[in-house]
């Protein structure tokens, strides 16, 4: 009796561990059609789901708040875009289009007149005016988390001409305005549900115009979200959205492998392979508009002021390598100071991987070797992989790289402050502008540059209206820092999303902000 | 005995935060803010106040049952903790109860037949389950029960069959310490007069191992469930991470990385509070398993009603 007991229990034991180390079921070795960038989810012959009435989605982060103009979160942004509707939109592309806008008409270079359409109510029964336009602008020009997006809105003299026209107002003339206006922080709040809720409450219930209501949000879990039926434009086919926090990379996989999810956001790269070699699951990946980049603060540390130092440091960098086995090779060498998605890019790298030449610039240059370079990162796997690789290139010519871990929140003060020697970091160009990317340079205390001159061809540059003279002198601006070295810019990864094969029309976004209204099941 | 360590707490946990770098201010509003809005912020944050005035604003604010507002989702830290609450103490009760009936049972026959092949494994694998990380256990019962049996849902803790996984997760590495808690206590008892002398009367093994050992081990095995159980109140980060469950841990640890000072502070508390009352009614639950104990308390009581009495007949 007592052996039978023995031999079930290690039988049980060894069936345990084949199951755990036998390949998944539902990986039927078929190879997933070509993942696309910027198209729609391939047809494939999986399963369908055609009688789907709810949309289950996976997302790595939550966000603090819904709330357009008092969050600063991309997921919020994705989120958020179902529930407030904006005077504008764009699409994967940038291409701007009227929302919420029935037309619109520049009066002259500092006003933007716009007529919105007359037939939007909120989710909460309220009828929208311009009232509420004029209100949303004011609001995001004021709260601390919109206000540098708004930076060239005038909110207060942005007025309502009658019940549906708003005159927009500018500071100065700005050619991306309308670019700020379908962007994540552009939505269009209704003033009397925050007056009524406050602000905070509003944040977790935003009450907009979307295609979508926001019914319960379960911290830590999930938000849940169902549909306007008085959606003024084409409701979705489905009846509920839910947004499910995962912050475990290897789970989300999990999940869109077993269909607990129908789409999953931010897939490892670890694991790209094996979902594309499920013919359940479609891998939709491309370009994403995040930059890493290394930032050296050039004029607080006297250390790396020499601008031979900081080209041999940047000479010195293979950054296919880099790209391969940090990235996993999902992503793309930079070419620039912005992602190849902004629409001012202009191709100005790579700078040749010089290891030789590097180490002769640093001769030269007189620079003691024996100096201490302190690299900061945060803890992130990705750029821990990247500090490693790059301080052993540096080691490789001399240099004597030592590398900081710190959290995130200390990074982002410590750069803010200049305290920071030199670190690793990104930047993303949302909707496509390239704005961010220089906003760092105007700040002195980021130490990019002291150069009185190119930081007024910094800021001049935003108000170039000429769409031509504006990419001119932005292609200038690039080269010009570029060269500086202040900014080494790395790569820019891609976003890798897990769809179930019979979700169809979703399309990706390099904003990682793909609009899931238009979600069909197959 | 609360009160002290509550004060203690928050005066330990407030330094602490005070003394970690980074600006919760600057963090909220990201690198792209001015500096004239990072300090407005922190103004209205209360954070340019003197720490000793911050510390007793904090305690003030608790005494009237406020713990403050979170700076990432701007809503009460009381609201956000006892939404995460009930979540993280189910996960606790079911991981010692899973610890608890593996861990005790393999104690026991471990024990009983100590140096047969069954103790040896048992031994074995309780290492195993003492060494292995719970995050890959709980991957490789993902990988076999969610991807390739589909037996149980992989994330989540939406109902029953939801918390199998992780509760056997967490369970199995706690039953490791239960198992060897037990084995120990229960070879120092079966090794004793009295129960040879119960052999020796003819009872049953499992009655002698049951009614007569087992109750007389019972201290050290409900020590180390309580104590287990009390860091469970206090969240198990990974596999709430793993297994995506929104408890007190995860919400912790998102606090800390976004510099979320009162659900730092208001977590700390709560877990200190839950730690005290766990300890407390396992110091209760010793009077109901030994009589020694019982019979301490109810002896000091009759000692002083007698001397009370004493009193009242001496003063007639």
């Amino acid at each position: 009796m007592k052996k039978k007991v023995r031999i079930l229990a290690l039988l049980l034991g060894t069936l345990m561990l084949l199951s755990a180390c036998a390949p998944s079921q539902n990986q039927g070795g078929t190879a997933t059609p070509a993942p696309t960038g910027s198209g729609g989810t391939p047809a494939t012959a999986a399963p369908s789901n055609p009688d789907k009435d709810d949309l289950v989605v996976a997302v790595s982060t939550e966000p603090s708040s819904l709330d357009p103009h008092n969050v600063n979160m991309v997921t919020a942004f994705m989120i958020g875009q179902h529930v407030v509707d904006r005077l504008f939109v764009s699409d994967a592309e940038y291409n701007i289009t009227p929302s919420l806008a029935e037309t619109y008409t520049w009066l002259d270079d500092t006003t933007l007149q716009v007529k919105i359409r007359e037939d939007v109510d909120f989710s909460n029964g309220q009828h929208m005016t311009a009232d509420d336009v004029v209100y949303s602008i004011q609001r995001a020009c004021s709260m601390p988390q919109s206000a540098a997006t708004f930076d060239y809105f005038d909110g207060p003299n942005t007025v309502k001409v009658d019940e549906y026209t708003v005159d927009i107002k500018l500071k100065a003339p700005y050619p991306n305005a309308m670019r700020v206006l379908a962007g994540g922080r552009g939505g269009i709040v209704c003033k009397s549900a925050i007056e009524e809720m406050g602000e905070d409450a509003y944040g977790r219930a935003p009450v907009g115009s979307g295609a979508f209501i926001v019914t319960n949000w379960s911290s830590g879990d999930r938000i849940e979200l169902t549909r306007n039926d008085n959606y003024w434009g084409e409701k979705p086919v489905y009846k509920d959205l839910t947004f499910r926090i995962i912050t475990e990379n290897a789970s989300r996989t999990i999940e869109i492998e077993t269909g607990g999810v129908d789409i999953a956001f931010d897939i490892g790269s670890d694991d790209v392979e094996r979902l594309e070699a499920d013919s359940n699951v479609n891998v939709v990946r491309g370009a994403s508009s995040t930059m890493n980049h290394i930032v050296i603060n050039s004029v607080n540390f006297d250390t790396l002021k020499n601008p031979q130092v900081r080209q041999a440091m940047h000479m010195a960098l293979d950054m296919d390598a880099i790209v391969a086995v940090a990235f996993k090779g999902y992503a793309t060498v930079a070419e620039s100071l912005s992602p190849s998605s902004t629409t001012e890019f202009a191709k100005v790298g790579p700078t040749a991987y010089d290891p030789e030449g590097a180490k002769e610039l640093i001769a030269q240059s007189g620079f003691d070797t024996s100096t201490p370079i302190i690299l900061q990162i945060y803890k992130n796997q990705q750029i821990q992989a990247m500090a490693e690789i790059i301080a052993n290139m540096w080691s490789a010519i001399g240099l004597n790289v030592q590398i900081e871990v710190v959290d995130r929140a200390t990074m982002v003060t410590n750069n803010s402050s200049g305290k920071t020697p030199m670190c690793i970091t990104t930047v993303t160009c949302s909707d496509g502008n390239i704005e961010s990317v220089f906003r760092q340079w105007e700040k002195l205390e980021t130490g990019f540059t002291d150069d009185e001159a190119l930081i007024a061809a910094i800021k001049d540059a935003k108000g170039i209206m000429d769409d031509a003279e504006r990419k001119a002198a932005y292609a200038e601006l690039q080269q010009q820092c570029w060269d500086l070295n202040t900014v080494i810019p790395i790569a820019t990864g891609e976003n890798i999303f897990g769809v179930r094969s019979y979700v169809q029309g979703f399309v990706f976004h390099p904003d990682k902000t793909p609009n899931l209204t238009g979600i069909t099941f197959g | 005995m609360l009160i002290p360590v509550i004060l203690g707490v928050t005066l330990i946990i407030f330094i602490m935060l005070a003394l970690t770098p980074g600006d919760p201010a600057r963090q909220i509003l990201g690198g792209e803010a001015t500096e004239e809005q990072v300090e407005a912020l922190r103004e209205e944050m209360g954070l340019n106040d003197p720490l000793p005035v911050r510390y007793l604003r904090y305690i003030w604010d608790m005494l009237h049952g406020d713990m403050g507002t979170s700076y990432s989702s701007k809503q009460p830290v009381t609201k956000e903790l006892l939404e995460r609450f009930p979540t993280t103490l189910l996960l606790s009760i079911l991981c010692t109860v899973v610890g608890a009936i593996i861990g005790i049972v393999f104690g026991i026959i471990s024990a009983v037949k100590q140096y047969t092949i069954f103790d040896n494994v048992s031994r074995v694998l309780a290492l195993a389950g003492i060494s292995i990380p719970s995050f890959w256990l709980g991957l490789m019962l993902i990988i076999a029960f969610s991807v390739n049996l589909k037996w149980l849902p992989s994330s989540g803790f939406y109902g029953p069959e939801y918390w199998i996984l992780p509760a056997i997760t967490v369970g199995l590495v706690q039953a490791a310490t239960v198992m060897r808690q037990t084995r120990s206590a229960m070879l120092d008892v079966v090794r004793q007069d009295y129960i040879r002398t119960a052999k020796a009367k003819g009872q049953t093994e499992l009655k002698v191992v049951l009614g007569h050992a087992l109750p007389n081990a019972l201290i050290p095995i409900i020590t180390v469930l309580g104590m287990q159980f009390g860091h469970g109140l206090g969240g198990a980060v990974i596999s709430e991470q793993i297994f995506a469950i929104p408890g007190i841990g995860k919400l912790m640890v998102d606090s800390i990385t976004a510099r979320d000072y009162p659900v730092v502070q208001g977590g700390v508390l709560m877990i200190a509070i839950s730690f005290t009352v766990v300890n407390l009614l396992v110091d209760i639950l010793y009077a109901f398993i030994d009589p020694r104990i019982k019979a301490l308390y109810v002896g000091k009581k009759a000692k002083r009603k007698q001397k009370e009495d004493g009193k009242g007949a001496a003063a007639a």
